[in-house]
């Protein structure tokens, strides 16, 4: 789990203020910059095609490993598979010794850092890193810190420190001459170099083309100048036809760095002219070498779960707009893939224990997922790794005895938020538990219906019965105004906080035992409303077939629509219009897929002047047991949504997910601000001049 | 190879996309005019030392000529240290593409891939009507050109080498030519 030496990890990324500027740059150009790279394409028609491609490749690979290599040899190339990197090493030192060759250059190759080929090659071959962010952190022995530009994480300064200590004398930080001494030094290897080592990107079975995308033009000359090319590739990077090449070079360079296209696109698919050493310019054939490698490929593929990953197409989008990989970087991930892909690729590719603290990383708000162009549902994995990983190395004890026999047991839970009481104060963070649970205030409250239209049932979660009663109290009373009685079935935790802890077994347990009550309410009720997304999303997970479940806001909308007005009871007519903007939870925008309703039901609410926050949708960092985990993460989230809430001059921010009330009334409140949060169904009661105790707690203004 | 009338909304597209990236697009309406503005180019840019791959698409010999009476070296030879110390590379391409501003040669032959890539200023030749619209339409015509068997090496190029790994910040030059060229001719 989190142990100590991870967390100073985190915590030296957070301190570290040259690498947080320059992730914090990169993370807010990004968006923007991607949009313009992608003007005019369709990007969801462009990832099904993507997609479509990946997962027949995927379902095919061995098939297209065959054909590759009849390609690559019938036209002259030599052929090698690879179990490991130790393989590949040994592959290339027998290639170097029936040359003599001593010096090689290397082309940027992620799968040549995972199997650290330059350490194994080190006494036979001296390797030169030909990338310039890859030359620049070979100098000083680090690992890339992104897929695609490893020395994100360097200063100019650093850059020219390193720049002097290679030449031995003083480098100024300035990038243009820095870049021009790079072109220098390398310049004198490539024409000396005896072996060029490269990956690529994409693999044509169809017709044994490797694509290789750059920018510097180092892939070229290390594709040219040698008498030797060795070209390293995972099966992942297979695709069948020519023409497949097509929807993914449209991708990548506008995912992965918001350009149209790179510099450079070079297509290898057989043996080109070559000098035949770099001192003797006769022309002979190339000798092209091509190494496919396993390094745990095979079981990635072969797995019916996790396969998925082999959609992947190493643009890095994910790690680009990841709240968290924004915040930390790449070094705290310690491994060579970094980002919510790198947590899966480093369960097959390393090894699951590698794997399992870098996926406690993810917050699963689910942004990656809607800008990965091969469609892989990256939350979804990482929690399936997780429950993976725990079912070997379990979380610690406490924890496991909550999740395991508290939260599914009522009567113990109840009595155990009875003695805890006064000892959640412990936890600053979190509020006072309400004096009664939501269920009590429920027994005794007398629902005014006129004109009784149906039933709903109400699945209302934890944070509503212990914390937000008034929550559950303004949805009742707001659905009686719409004609409907509201039922409370059986029900107990929905078994969220044993999922994302990676407790599958218990999870589902508690999701089995709501079944009943789920499916019976399904059968007699018009509507299940669940007032938390998270909790929406667990009931649906647990009863795909339940179709009347439906979030309060996206109900509130559709009730609306068939007629319900607010109008038809008293309004509350404000003293001056009020600024109000809106906090959209990660379950409730990309589970749910509510985007809309909010905005529509608030505005229409006259004297309310709706304001869209800048990253409205971007996680507010609370994620449930994550603050509890990570909670220097969770308060740097928190601390970014603070600024943006302030930023739009709201003075009421209105949010649908009690997880996320709870923690935007923390980051306020120490900020000292005035600006009030509160569930939707609380502003729409209070918007609909409803009487009672509920109003005296929480109305923010006086009618 | 595209063989077609010249497509004047691809080459005001290839021409505005190009210049976007700091690419110089010129035109020349015939091989003699192809000619001339090379050797301006050449004089704009005072460079002294000239590679060529043998030319088809204008007067390789107007080239000569001009080079042997101002004294500059003009090589068309596949020397490596020639070209390696040479400060203009110029050489042939197949296929422009509107869409991108990228152009694209089959370059199999190690003198072509030499001449491209070795020196600073990069100076690339093609048929203006050899331009089609998208990359996909490009992989549709090389496909067609090439039957299954698709030629060892084929470029594709969009502006000079490029680099942004130190900050994020654009240096344009890095190991490949910090200056391109495009010369499309309507009349070879």
């Amino acid at each position: 789990m989190m142990n100590k030496k991870f967390r100073k990890k985190v915590r030296e990324a957070l301190d570290n203020q040259p690498l947080r500027t320059a992730l914090d740059n990169f993370a807010r150009a990004y968006p923007q910059a991607r949009e313009s790279a992608y003007k005019g394409i369709n990007f969801e028609y462009l990832r099904e095609k993507i997609e479509k491609i990946k997962t027949d490749s995927v379902e095919d690979f061995e098939n297209l490993a065959r054909r590759f290599e009849q390609k690559v040899t019938e036209r002259g190339g030599f052929f090698h598979h690879a179990a490991d990197g130790e393989d590949v090493a040994r592959i290339i030192k027998e290639i170097a010794q029936q040359r003599n060759a001593r010096l090689c250059v290397k082309a940027k190759s992620m799968t040549s850092e995972e199997i650290r080929l330059n350490e194994r090659l080190k006494e036979v071959l001296r390797v030169v890193e030909t990338d310039l962010g890859e030359w620049i952190i070979q100098q000083i022995g680090e690992k890339p810190s992104h897929m695609v530009m490893p020395a994100i994480h360097l200063t100019r300064e650093k850059c020219a420190e390193i720049f002097s200590k290679t030449k031995g004398f003083d480098v100024q930080p300035d990038i243009p001459r820095m870049v021009k001494l790079a072109r220098e030094i390398l310049r004198a290897e490539f024409l000396k170099a005896d072996i060029g080592i490269s990956g690529c990107n994409i693999a044509v079975a169809e017709t044994g083309t490797m694509v290789i995308l750059t920018n510097e033009g180092n892939g070229r000359l290390t594709a040219t100048l040698p008498p030797v090319h060795v070209i390293v590739l995972g099966y992942e990077k297979l695709v069948p036809r020519f023409r497949d090449i097509g929807p993914l070079v449209t991708a990548i360079p506008k995912s992965a760095t918001c350009q149209f296209l790179t510099s450079y696109v070079t297509m290898i698919s057989a043996p080109s002219e070559s000098f035949k050493s770099p001192g003797n310019h006769e022309i002979v054939p190339k000798e092209l070498h091509v190494i496919l490698l396993d390094n745990g490929r095979l079981e990635l593929l072969r797995d019916r779960t996790f396969k998925t990953i082999g959609q992947c197409i190493r643009c890095a989008s994910c790690l680009n707009v990841c709240p968290v990989y924004g915040l930390v970087g790449g070094q705290v991930y310690g491994e060579v893939y970094t980002g919510g892909i790198g947590a899966l690729l480093t369960a097959f590719l390393s090894s699951p224990a590698d794997a399992e603290k870098i996926q406690e990383l993810c917050l699963n708000c689910g942004k990656c997922r809607e800008f990965c162009p091969g469609k892989i549902n990256i939350p979804h994995l990482i929690l399936e790794l997780r429950a993976h990983i725990r079912k070997k190395i379990p979380p610690p004890f406490i924890q496991r005895m909550i999740l395991t026999h508290v939260l599914p047991r009522k009567k113990v839970f109840d009595l155990s938020m009875k003695a805890a009481r006064p000892g959640i104060r412990f936890f600053h963070q979190f509020p006072n538990l309400a004096p009664r649970s939501f269920k009590k205030i429920f027994k005794n409250f007398k629902q005014e219906i006129k004109e009784q239209k149906g039933t709903i049932a109400f699945f209302y979660g934890c944070l509503i019965d212990y914390v937000y009663p008034e929550i559950g109290e303004s949805i009742v009373f707001l659905l009686n105004r719409a004609g409907y009685r509201v039922d409370l079935p059986e029900q107990k935790c929905c078994g969220a906080p044993a999922l994302y802890m990676g407790l599958e077994q218990s999870a589902k347990k508690m999701a089995a035992d709501n079944l009943l009550h789920l499916v019976d309410a399904n059968n007699s009720c018009d509507y299940i409303v669940t007032a938390c997304p998270t909790g929406t999303v667990m009931l649906k997970k647990a009863e795909p077939a339940a179709d009347k479940i439906i979030d309060f806001i996206q109900l509130f909308h559709m009730l609306q629509k068939e007629g319900f007005s607010q109008k038809k009871v008293k309004s509350i007519q404000f003293e001056k219009e009020i600024p109000i903007t809106y906090h959209y939870s990660c379950h409730l925008k990309r589970d749910c897929g509510i985007e809309k309703e909010p905005q529509e039901v608030l505005s229409a609410i006259p004297g309310v002047k709706w304001i869209d926050m800048d990253e409205a949708d971007r996680c507010c960092g609370f994620a449930g047991s994550y603050s509890i985990k990570l909670p220097e993460i969770s308060s740097e989230l928190l601390k970014r949504k603070i600024q943006n809430i302030k930023k739009s001059g709201a003075e009421i921010v209105v949010t649908d997910c009690p997880g996320c009330l709870l923690w935007l009334r923390y980051g306020l409140k120490t900020v000292k601000s005035k600006v009030k949060v509160y569930h939707s169904a609380v502003f729409l009661a209070n918007a609909s001049g409803g009487q009672g105790a509920l109003f005296e707690k929480t109305a923010p203004w006086t009618p | 190879m595209p063989d077609k009338e010249v497509n004047e909304a691809f080459y005001r597209r290839f021409k505005n996309k190009a210049e976007e990236l700091t690419v110089n697009v010129l035109r020349a309406p015939s091989r003699e005019v192809a000619a001339s503005l090379v050797i301006e180019q050449i004089k704009k840019l005072k460079i002294q030392k000239v590679v060529s791959t043998p030319l088809t698409l204008l007067n390789v010999n107007t080239l000569e000529n001009y080079a042997l009476s101002m004294g500059l070296d003009f090589s068309t030879q596949l020397d490596r240290n020639k070209i390696e110390t040479a400060e203009i590379g110029i050489s042939e391409f197949d296929m422009g593409i509107a869409e991108l501003g990228s152009i694209f040669q089959d370059a199999s032959h190690l003198h072509t891939r030499l001449v491209s890539m070795l020196p600073p200023i990069h100076l690339a030749v093609l048929r203006t009507a050899s331009m089609v619209e998208s990359f996909t339409d490009a992989l549709e015509v090389i496909e067609k050109a090439c039957n299954g068997e698709v030629p060892p090496y084929l470029s594709f190029i969009t502006g000079p080498s490029i680099t942004a790994d130190i900050e994020r910040e654009l240096t344009i030059g890095v190991h490949g030519p910090e200056k391109l060229i495009v010369l499309c001719i309507d009349k070879d």
